[in-house]
């Protein structure tokens, strides 16, 4: 979830109005936006819904809440001044095979000043990071307009055939040069790698302007508190997608007062920024279903412009209201995100919650009751249940067990840590980790652990099969075989047979294979010294290992 | 004779007066020799006698150093260091001196720093050599000698002793300090004169047992009275788990309301885990720092029972197929599917549930807690593993309200919180989508996350246009940390066998 920064101030110059800080979190709160620090006029807020773009700028912010307030209803209305002949942006159709699209435009009479400046990088990060998948669908330039002569160019190079001075450094380095010594070039560097030219931006003048998605020039890609007008553009691979997150930063900059301007690119036979709106069509009778309320046609239009929509009824179908979706929201995919509008815009609080009278009988998981009644025999024997983790590692499974590694156990590919590798096979090694963790305790210790292990099975849906074990372990000075037999016996109905085992992580001539039957259903034994002391373990242990699957 | 004297000589028990006549020796392994009485016994009695001031007992107790697990094993092996020196006959590559030697890397390490300490070694570009004569290797370390002589007493040790034991103490488990307590006894006037009249002690009951009842043996008989002031030793009952004791008594409510308790494997595909919850397959939450992807060596799931779901979710996610929806606007592809990971989100089972056609009831109430894995380091706020709570309400008659009064009811039963408020929220697979919120001491607490299921997830499974579901889900772990004042969420797994038995 993106997280950023505004003023709060900022934001009632934005809104026109002053907020108490509970009031502002509150608003915030309905519009699925966590305030995460309130004692500051720097405001954290989290933006919870991750599709909502328009969101991540306080201009944005401000946006949606002059709705809720009523100081501006409805779609904002943003007309690009149309100057096709001024700003021209030439697509060498070269770029095609690198970074084929790019959507630009002019922003005007902008005042700046370090807030503002860090706001811009701000949007423009957090844009980049998410809706531009780090860079590599979407980059974002910010130019200096004022240094730039028109037509600009955008168009691919050689890396070794041209040179500039990359932003925030003083020597003019060649493409290749800045990939493998710029700071940026590094991070972002393999995005371009693998083609024969780099792509570039470059004005009139023959000077360059950026190479997307890497840097900026020292020259115009830097913005002041001197700077006036800028130049935008963002380059990647879906024109859709770019001229998107266009829309998301003009218009901000709209509600900043800047003067927006089209450009026009060459090539691609567009012109950009467009604020084009969508349109939805949806019964009155659906959203009324959903909500459980009943709305009039002429309500709910009240409350989709609170929200910043737009909507009226179908003159041909009364029951049906054509809602327009301004350019900003691409999130609403689906008449349920517009009846969730409709209900934010209601006010959750002001739905009256209704008890569902729906009557199912309910139950457990016959495994859940096996358990319980299995938990509670156990407890009556002075067992201390425990609970640990499925996720282990090779060592506790196989090495401190003696046991060679098995092919069973499921590995992960992407551990954290040595700790955490793969998924228990045994519950066993859990049980023992357990004891070591509390030789220092009173003894005698008497634990058990109901609970899944996991191993391979190629027959299965998923690879893998689970098992529903019992393990438990008696350590004491005393701690033998008998002892935990008697509770073995006392466990199980059925009439149980031991067949001896040799398995190394027991005492040879003291470990079983529990048969009932004729069926193998886990093992019991004195567990080896030799696993004692890998578990740094100063008393003896009996442990039994069963499968409850299996007992039914 | 004195009364008290009388009275200790009535109280005996057998135990003592079995003893007793041997308390004029000096050790307790002399009376055993001579007594035959099992040595718990007898210095069980000799704190009986001492209280009752038959004799003064000093107790000393005596702090001996002994082998630990690993100094046993090094006594029969040899040290690490005297291992690694043993196979240096000539110049030796540092990793072939580790293969060569057997020592883990934890060992090897230790043992190169002990040798180049003693100046016996020398390390130049990963070449280790012997730089002193052929004497000088076999000598036996200070090390070496001193763990010979284990068990010693602590205060025993000489200047040099001592800083060798420091310098061992620092090494894993090679020696510890073992409490050794000794005991010397003398008689007092008191038990002289006891000893005296042993003889005229009566013959008091000690245990009752089930032939002195049948054949009245106690008539005329006096019982020894107990020393009642002792303390007994402490026993342990048997207990549940708290966290599970705490989810099982979550899952008797939820099944007092009618829900069904339901379950998946912890090993899903990509489709269950995510496609099927709408999540597009590009969504950064399906990455590798949000989910534990399973070795791909195990191979693929096998997904050819669902391929019809397939089609009709990669669609959905494609262009919205008949859900009414836009989709995500891109192209959906299988092989990502089918991709194993351990489950991420406790939603696998109700995506699951719902797409089974012959066991799902319309209208049904199912819930399940999930074990799932996300890949976190882990602190006191979060774990690597945990149980999520998560149910459905599938019905045609429900809606948004419906959903809000089930969220006001379980935070009535299941978190006893009358005061709740319900906020939009953010879920990809639900919309309208409501966090529930409840007053807790003063503070508004975010209990459960719950929604409306996108016509997206339903349809694709197989539901109609209008069953709809209720989904919802509670933060039990949290629930469960604040009915039981825990701030370390470690804790819901503890490892402390002392909590447990507290608690």
């Amino acid at each position: 979830m993106p997280t950023i920064e505004i003023s709060k101030t900022d934001l009632e110059e934005l809104c026109k109005k002053k907020f108490s800080i509970e009031n502002l979190k509150e608003l915030l709160e309905n519009q699925k936006i966590s305030l995460e620090n309130d004692n500051k006029d720097i405001l954290t807020l989290k933006i919870e819904d991750t599709n909502r773009a328009d969101l991540l700028s306080v201009e944005g912010i401000a946006r949606q809440l002059k709705g809720t307030i009523k100081k501006e209803i409805g779609i904002p209305v943003y007309k690009p001044e149309k100057n096709g002949k001024s700003f021209i942006v030439k697509i060498d159709p070269k770029v095609s095979r690198v970074r084929p699209f790019t959507a630009c435009c002019v922003v005007k009479n902008l005042k700046f000043d370090d807030y503002f400046i860090q706001q811009i990088i701000q949007l423009q990060e957090k844009l980049t990071d998410t809706f531009g998948k780090k860079r590599k669908e979407a980059a974002i330039g910010v130019y200096d307009f004022d240094k730039i002569k028109w037509p600009i160019t955008y168009t691919t190079f050689k890396p070794e055939s041209l040179s500039f001075q990359p932003l925030g450094t003083s020597e003019m380095l060649n493409l290749k040069q800045i990939l493998e010594k710029h700071e940026k070039g590094k991070e972002f560097g393999h995005l371009l790698k693998a083609y024969k030219e780099y792509p570039v931006f470059i004005d009139a003048d023959k000077q360059v302007l950026s190479m997307p998605p890497i840097i900026n020039s020292e020259y115009s890609g830097k913005v002041t508190k001197d700077t006036k007008n800028v130049f935008i553009e963002v380059s990647g691979f879906d024109f859709e997608k770019v001229s998107f997150i266009l829309n998301i930063i003009a218009s901000a900059l709209a509600e900043r007062k800047g003067t927006i301007y089209s450009v026009n690119l060459q090539g691609l036979n567009k012109t950009t920024p467009e604020f084009k709106s969508r349109i939805k069509k949806i019964k009155i009778q659906d959203i009324n279903s959903l909500l459980g309320i009943k709305l009039t046609a002429r309500e709910i239009n009240e409350l989709l412009y609170k929200q910043r929509f737009y909507s009226k009824q179908d003159p041909k179908d009364k029951d049906l209201l054509i809602v327009e979706i301004p350019f900003f929201r691409k999130d609403i995919i689906h008449e349920n995100d517009l009846i969730e509008e409709i209900a934010i815009s209601y006010g959750y609080n002001n739905l009256e919650p209704i008890e569902p009278k729906i009557y199912t009988q309910g139950s457990i998981l016959e495994e859940t009751q096996t358990n319980n009644d299995l938990s509670e025999k156990l407890i009556g024997l002075e067992f201390q249940e425990i609970l640990s983790f499925m996720l282990t590692n090779e060592k506790e499974q196989f090495d401190n067990m003696a046991l060679n590694e098995s092919k069973e156990i499921i590995k992960i590919k992407n551990p954290l840590s040595e700790t955490f590798t793969c998924l228990r096979h045994s519950l066993l090694p859990s049980s023992l980790k357990f004891l070591s963790n509390n030789i220092d305790k009173d003894f005698p210790q008497k634990i058990f652990e109901i609970g899944k292990i996991v191993v391979t099975d190629q027959k299965k849906e998923n690879k893998s099969r689970e098992e529903n074990r019992l393990c438990l372990t008696i350590s004491h000075s005393k701690a033998n075989f008998t002892e935990i037999q008697e509770i073995l016996n006392y466990l199980i109905k059925e009439k149980v047979q031991l067949k001896p085992k040799d398995l190394p992580s027991f005492i040879s001539g003291r470990c079983a294979e529990i048969i009932i039957n004729k069926k193998s259903i886990g093992i019991i034994g004195e567990i080896h010294p030799k696993v004692l002391s890998k578990w740094k373990l100063r008393m003896p242990a009996v442990s039994l290992e069963i499968n409850l699957d299996d007992l039914n | 004779m004195e009364k008290q004297v009388q009275e200790i000589l009535e109280n005996l028990s057998s135990i003592e007066k079995k003893v007793l006549p041997f308390m004029e020796l000096k050790t307790l392994e002399e009376i055993h020799e001579k007594s035959q009485v099992p040595k718990a016994n007898i210095s069980k009695a000799i704190q009986l006698f001492s209280q009752k001031k038959i004799i003064d007992l000093n107790t000393e107790s005596k702090k001996i150093i002994s082998l630990d697990v690993n100094g046993i094993e090094y006594h029969k092996r040899g040290l690490p260091e005297r291992r690694l020196l043993d196979i240096l006959e000539k110049p030796i590559k540092l990793d072939e001196a580790k293969k060569i030697s057997g020592l883990s890397d934890n060992e090897f390490t230790i043992a190169l720093g002990t040798l180049k300490k003693k100046n016996l070694i020398s390390l130049d570009k990963g070449i280790m050599s012997i730089i002193v004569s052929k004497e000088e290797t076999i000598k036996k370390f200070s090390e070496e000698k001193f763990l010979e002589l284990l068990p010693l007493p602590l205060e025993s040790l000489n200047e040099k002793q001592k800083s060798i034991y420091e310098q061992l103490k620092l090494r894993k488990n090679i020696v510890f300090l073992n409490e050794e307590k000794t005991s010397t006894f003398e008689l007092t006037e008191l038990g002289k004169n006891i000893l005296k009249n042993l003889d005229k002690a009566t013959d008091s009951i000690d245990q009752l047992t089930p032939e002195i009842i049948k054949e009245e043996k106690w008539k005329n008989k006096k019982f020894r009275a107990y020393n009642l002031s002792i303390e007994s030793s402490k026993i342990y009952g048997g207990k549940r788990q708290p966290y599970l004791k705490f989810l099982d008594d979550v899952k008797k409510e939820l099944i007092s309301i009618g829900f069904e308790e339901a379950q998946g494997p912890v090993i899903e595909s990509n489709f269950w885990n995510c496609d099927t919850l709408f999540m597009p397959q590009n969504h950064p939450a399906r990455g590798i720092h949000d989910i534990y992807f399973v070795d791909e060596k195990y191979g693929k799931a096998d997904l050819r029972k669902y391929l019809e779901k397939i089609k009709d979710v990669g669609k959905t996610h494609s262009n919205g197929w008949k859900t009414g929806s836009d989709g995500w606007n891109y192209k959906f592809n299988e092989e990502d599917s089918s991709k194993l990971v351990l489950r991420s989100q406790g939603t696998a089972v109700s995506s699951r549930i719902l797409a089974d056609k012959q066991k799902l009831k319309i209208p049904g109430k199912y819930f399940s807690i999930a074990r799932v894995f996300r890949p976190d380091i882990l602190d006191s706020s979060h774990l690597t593993e945990f149980n999520q709570l998560e149910g459905i309400v599938v019905s045609k008659d429900v809606n948004l309200r419906h959903l809000m009064g089930l969220l006001k009811l379980f935070a009535e039963r299941i978190a006893k919180s009358k005061k709740i408020k319900l906020v939009p929220s953010y879920f990809p697979f639900t919309e309208p989508s409501v966090e529930l919120q409840a007053y807790f001491n003063g503070k508004w607490l975010e209990l459960g996350g719950a929604g409306i299921f996108r016509q997206e997830v339903t349809m694709p499974l197989g539901l109609d246009k209008d069953t709809r579901v209720l989904a919802w889900g509670l933060g039990i772990d949290r629930l469960f940390m604040i009915k039981e004042n825990i701030t370390d969420i470690r804790e819901l797994f503890s490892q402390d066998l002392n909590f447990l038995r507290r608690k």
